[in-house]
């Protein structure tokens, strides 16, 4: 992949040095350079719309944004062309941060209306506010950069702007192939999965949102440079929208999409350009058929065609890295790790945990028990920071949890798996472990840009480290596989793997044998018991009682939101609330059998 | 004072309409979890297919400007019905294309489906009509009414009175009928719906026939102020959809008021300085989404975990 | 003659096996009831019956004919009346009006009126709330609205899936013995229910499910003394 990628690279300049060579008149030059400015902008908000999941119909705005800054600082405060490029990309990251503020908050629509209002505010601000943006009449004699006292001809637009996109290819590739990329993908999958393995959602959304309105930006800035001259005209609705159209018609989530989108409808859109009326039409008949055709977008459909040979996994990958179960610490003292206190949460008149408060031990297997809707599930979001209590306690290790975000609780050493599957099902099973090392995996944001030795080398070991705790629960054959094609059972144990990626001192387990057959829930008992011996404490949430009864030292019984009992398994099982709790009590049914007979 | 009243007025006139095609979103919405992204597009038809009727029955060609002499209020009235049985039909040939094929399946693609669609219906009434606009008389007559000082236009009154109407008919049908019944069922939980023996798909497609009519009708109404043209739609549509973002997407009444709220903002920001309407309006609709993410009467959607 | 028979029937979730091939019968005038753990299919089984899910494989035969895979409104037609798990009672609509509904698929205006005073008869706590949105009331006034909204459609085959399920001990009572009246009526019934003892005294037979296989059946009585239900719920 990584010879393929340099090749393509090298073609690429090869091709763009070969230029000159060509028969090309400025019309040809100015489609190539079209081409460039539109893969900037939707480069970007590939990131935000294809691996955040934000969709943005306001990015007009911000290529405003960059194009007015660059007009404005070259024509009004006689800024240099090369430090105007650098302000508008300083000023579309600002805009970036005001349009997330708000953007964060929402989603669906709201989201949809939040941005397209953003977009509208700004094209009716430069096109009102003639004092400043001078409206339609527009912004003359923007100076363009040079080099040497040259200036630019169509030919070198076309090269600056072939290098800036290739700069800009590399930087995102290097940071969407490691912790951001799947932190940006994991928030768009699964919220709450990203939640429970310490990712703050809004911090990732605005990263995106940044990032985005960064290559827009200058994407708009060297429109203006190059026109030499702006005007509010370009700012529309419809820019938006196409730009969206770029990056999902291309593929959205695919490093090639945006590249694919515009060069195809950049192409298409000069060749129609001569019947103006079916060029409106083709971009209704792609926004219409080409997602029914393509659901993921021309590199969706082309990497379908081309699909390389998958990656093997071979055991000697796994052996650079360390698993998290082969740790041998000391073993858990049975010292309090998490104490509830008086927990409480109601819905309404619904009160699925009612004045809750129990201990859990450090090293042992608690199993929380109870019938359908006595709101043990309730109790587990309470703790792992998905749900807020109304009142109540949570300490962890001296700690209080209750009230805290659900990223933070995990990051204090609280892992979680869930009762319906959350796994990042488009990702590969190593990418859904490496998602639970998030944390661990140590890259700061602009070593992962730049692609530094530092970050990639943070990136190697917790590979490694992924595969060996892979191969240790037995997923190492399936590592490279998406995860939502492995069999169901397989999905379980690799959510507990994710989980335990976080190297937890606490794991909370949400009904893990739901759905698996006597030989998987067996299998299932050993990894919880492998898991104890690596020092993790374990509180299982879980309807099959040969398997609570067998790995747990320590069983807590809810019935109707309230702790009716607790203690060794044996005792809970000859408790007779707790039989009653489950099979109707003896004597009830006794008196509803008289009562109507 | 009079130019309050005169902007209230236009306002509430033009709230009116906002608040139809919110209505409309509303309705599809509940149903579905997805509208119509280009419902500007269906302003379009709504126009233009009642104007060229009148035209056609003034024994002009379809395009063309209409004189006040050749239209009563009884012709309009045909007009206006017509234009909204073909944009109601338009919402089946919607609801097939864009709606069906990717409802359900989550993401965001029925939002460019039906900017797609939206755009070929464009383009479809650009062929037809092409791209002058036609002016068209109010069947009230264009003369300006003095009510307590203030000129009110005739137009705004019809609007204001059909509109009106026309959102208190649909609330009482979605309350009192059988129809209206199943369909608040569906909007509520369509398998809940289903088990009751309630053809989910059907009270689907009349959800977006609805829809499209509200906004065919809402087309007619408003080009004799607009003119009607193949570009009138975007605009009233965007701030339709603020409507029925800021009321609630999902409380018909939230979509009505919002309509009202966002005309007669536009209208007393337009007294003030007209250029800041469109700037006023879309910060305010920021501001209240951040402030109430389910907009000022809808509910709040918790993702259950 | 059975009323309903389920030979052979797989359903799948993706990747997920939630009935690995159930074969059952419920002859007409008998409450047959399923029972087993949480997870183990009941539910996806009523799910399947009603239309609600499309079976992988294997045949539902409702009164001699085929309904495999056939939609929901259509199962309503052929008379399979379904109170569904969770209840899901319209929530923003009056008591009245959920009762309408309930009669969605008749035409029969007159008979409705009639039917909906015979369950505000059969269900008075209803009757008082008849104006009161469903949703504002209680969790044991739900489960009557949504019996009695199934009921409405004049099924022959009521299919009541966890009718105590949240519901405090005295209102469970009450449900149950409703569901001893509509037997006494001759309704067929099949009831899915975690309570296992409770159901087992109201059924003529049963069928255990564990993980999507039936694993037990016999008639109620034979069941409630039978320590391998208890196991099925508690463990061995």
């Amino acid at each position: 992949m990584g010879l393929v990628h340099g090749l393509s690279l090298a073609l690429l300049a090869a091709a763009l040095a070969l230029l000159p060579a060509l028969p090309l008149n400025d019309f040809h030059l100015q489609i190539l350079f079209t081409i460039g400015v539109n893969y900037l902008a939707a480069a970007g908000l590939n990131v935000l719309v294809g691996y955040a999941g934000q969709k943005s119909l306001g990015h007009a705005g911000l290529f405003a944004v960059g194009a007015y800054t660059a007009a404005i600082a070259s024509v009004e405060w006689g800024i240099s062309p090369w430090a105007s490029l650098l302000l508008a990309c300083g000023f579309g990251a600002v805009f970036g941060l005001v349009i997330a503020l708000p953007s964060v908050r929402v989603s669906g629509p709201s989201l949809a209306m939040v941005t397209i209002g953003f977009g509208i505010v700004v094209e009716k601000i430069v096109t009102e506010w003639t004092d400043i943006f001078k409206g339609q009449a527009g912004l003359y004699g923007i100076s363009a950069p040079s080099i040497a006292g040259r200036s630019f001809t169509n030919l070198h637009w076309v090269w600056f702007v072939g290098a800036l996109c290739i700069v800009t290819h590399l930087m995102l590739r290097s940071l969407l192939r490691g912790r951001y990329g799947r932190a940006f993908l994991a928030v768009q999958m699964a919220e709450p999965a990203a939640q429970s393995v310490g990712i703050s959602v809004s911090r990732y959304k605005t990263l995106a949102f940044v990032v985005s309105a960064v290559t827009c930006a200058l994407a708009g800035a060297v429109v203006a440079q190059q026109n030499q001259y702006f005007n509010s005209d370009f700012i529309t609705f419809n820019l938006s929208i196409f730009f969206l159209v770029v990056v999902i018609f291309g593929g959205s989530g695919s490093i090639y999409g945006p590249l694919l989108g515009s060069v195809v409808l950049t192409l298409l859109d000069a060749w129609l350009a001569r019947w103006p009326a079916l060029q409106h039409f083709s971009y209704g008949a792609l926004l219409l058929f080409s997602l029914y055709l393509m659901p993921n977008g021309l590199a969706g459909a082309l990497g379908a065609l081309f699909r390389g040979r998958p990656k093997i996994f071979d055991r000697s990958q796994a052996d650079a890295g360390v698993s998290v179960l082969a740790a041998r610490p000391s073993a858990g003292d049975g010292s309090a790790l998490l104490v509830v206190a008086d927990l409480h949460k109601a819905y309404g008149g619904i009160v699925p945990v009612n004045h809750v408060g129990f201990t859990i031990g450090a090293g042992k297997v608690h199993a929380l028990i109870g019938p359908n809707g006595a709101g043990k599930t309730t109790l587990l979001n309470l703790l792992s920071g998905h749900v807020a209590p109304d009142s109540g306690s949570i300490r962890f290790q001296g700690q209080e949890l209750a009230g805290q975000p659900a990223h933070r609780v995990a990051s204090l050493g609280i892992a979680r798996t869930f009762q319906n599957l959350k796994l990042f099902g488009d990702l590969s099973a190593l990418d859904n472990v490496l998602l639970g090392a998030h944390r661990h995996v140590e890259a700061s944001f602009p070593a992962a840009l730049l692609g530094l030795p530092a970050s990639r080398r943070a990136e190697a070991q917790a590979r490694a480290d992924a595969l060996a705790l892979l191969a240790d629960l037995g997923l190492g054959e399936r590592a490279f596989e998406p995860a939502r094609s492995l069999p169901y059972g397989l999905q379980r144990r690799l959510e507990i793997a994710r989980a335990l990626a976080s190297r937890p001192k606490l794991l909370l387990l949400d009904e893990p044998a739901a759905g698996l057959n006597p030989q998987e829930t067996h299998e299932l008992g050993d990894v919880i018991k492998r898991i104890q011996t690596a020092g993790v404490t374990v509180l299982l949430i879980e309807h099959h009682m040969d398997l609570v009864m067998g790995i747990s030292q320590h069983v807590l019984v809810l019935d109707y939101g309230a702790l009716i009992a607790e203690g060794a398994p044996d005792a809970i099982r000859k408790n007779p609330r707790v039989i009653a709790a489950y099979l109707g009590a003896d004597e009830d049914a006794a008196t509803v059998a008289e009562s109507v007979a | 004072m009079t130019a309050i009243l005169q902007a209230l007025a236009s306002g509430l006139a033009l709230g009116a309409i906002y608040g139809l095609i919110a209505l409309g979103f509303n309705i599809t919405y509940a149903t579905t979890k997805t509208f119509n992204f280009g419902q500007g597009a269906f302003l379009v038809p709504g126009s233009l297919v009642g104007v060229s009727l009148l035209l056609l029955a003034a024994g002009k060609p379809h395009w063309g400007n209409l004189a006040p002499s050749e239209m009563t209020l009884l012709s309009y009235a045909l007009a206006t019905l017509a234009s909204v049985a073909v944009v109601g039909a338009i919402g089946i040939l919607l609801y097939y294309c864009a709606i069906k094929p990717f409802v359900g399946a989550g993401g965001l693609n029925w939002v460019l489906s039906t900017i797609g669609f939206g755009i070929i219906l464009q383009n479809a009434a650009l062929a037809v009509w092409g791209p002058a606009s036609i002016a068209v008389p109010s069947p009230l007559g264009n003369e300006v009414w003095r009510i307590a000082g203030a000129g009110i236009r005739p137009q705004e009154v019809l609007i204001a009175g059909v509109a009106i109407s026309v959102m208190v008919g649909l609330d009482i049908v979605l309350r009192k009928t059988r129809f209206g019944k199943a369909l608040r069922a569906v909007a509520f939980n369509p398998q809940a719906a289903a088990i009751v023996g309630i053809n989910v798909e059907k009270i689907v497609i009349i959800a977006f026939v609805i829809s499209s009519s509200l906004a065919g009708l809402a087309g007619m109404l408003i080009a004799p102020i607009t003119t009607a043209s193949v570009f009138i739609g975007l605009g009233v549509a965007l701030k339709a959809f603020s409507a029925a973002i800021v009321g609630g997407l999902t409380s018909p009444r939230g979509c009505m008021l919002g309509g009202f709220l966002l005309g007669i903002i536009e209208a007393l920001v337009g007294l003030w300085r007209a250029e800041m309407r469109e700037i006023t309006i879309f910060l305010l609709i920021i501001i209240v989404l951040v402030l109430r993410p389910g907009g000022l009467m809808g509910a709040r959607s918790v993702e259950k975990i | 003659m059975n009323m309903l028979r389920i030979d052979d029937l797989c359903v799948r979730y993706g990747a997920i096996e939630a009935l690995r091939g159930i074969s059952l019968q419920v002859a007409a005038g008998e409450i047959v009831t399923l029972i087993g753990g949480n997870g183990a299919g009941k539910s996806t089984l009523m799910r399947a019956i009603a239309g609600l899910v499309k079976p992988a494989s294997g045949t539902i035969t409702f009164e001699g004919r085929t309904i495999t895979g056939i939609r929901p409104h259509h199962c309503v037609r052929l008379g399979i009346g379904h109170s569904p798990e969770g209840r899901l009672v319209f929530g923003d609509q009056s008591v009245r009006d959920n009762l309408m509904l309930g009669a969605y698929a008749r035409d029969d205006s007159d008979a409705i009126a009639s039917d909906i005073d015979k369950y505000f008869a059969v269900f008075p706590r209803l009757a008082e709330r008849q104006d009161q949105q469903a949703g504002t009331l209680s969790g044991g006034e739900q489960q009557m609205l949504a019996i009695a909204r199934a009921l409405m459609s004049r099924p022959k085959l009521l299919l009541l899936d966890e009718p105590s399920l949240g519901l405090a001990p005295l209102i469970v009572k009450e449900v149950f013995a409703v569901i001893r009246q509509l037997r006494e009526e001759g309704v067929t019934i099949l009831l899915v229910e975690q309570m296992a003892n409770l159901a087992l005294t109201v059924a003529d037979r049963a069928y255990v499910i564990e993980t999507g296989r039936i694993t037990l059946e016999g008639t109620g009585a034979q069941l409630l003394r039978d320590e391998r239900v208890r196991s099925a719920y508690l463990g061995a």
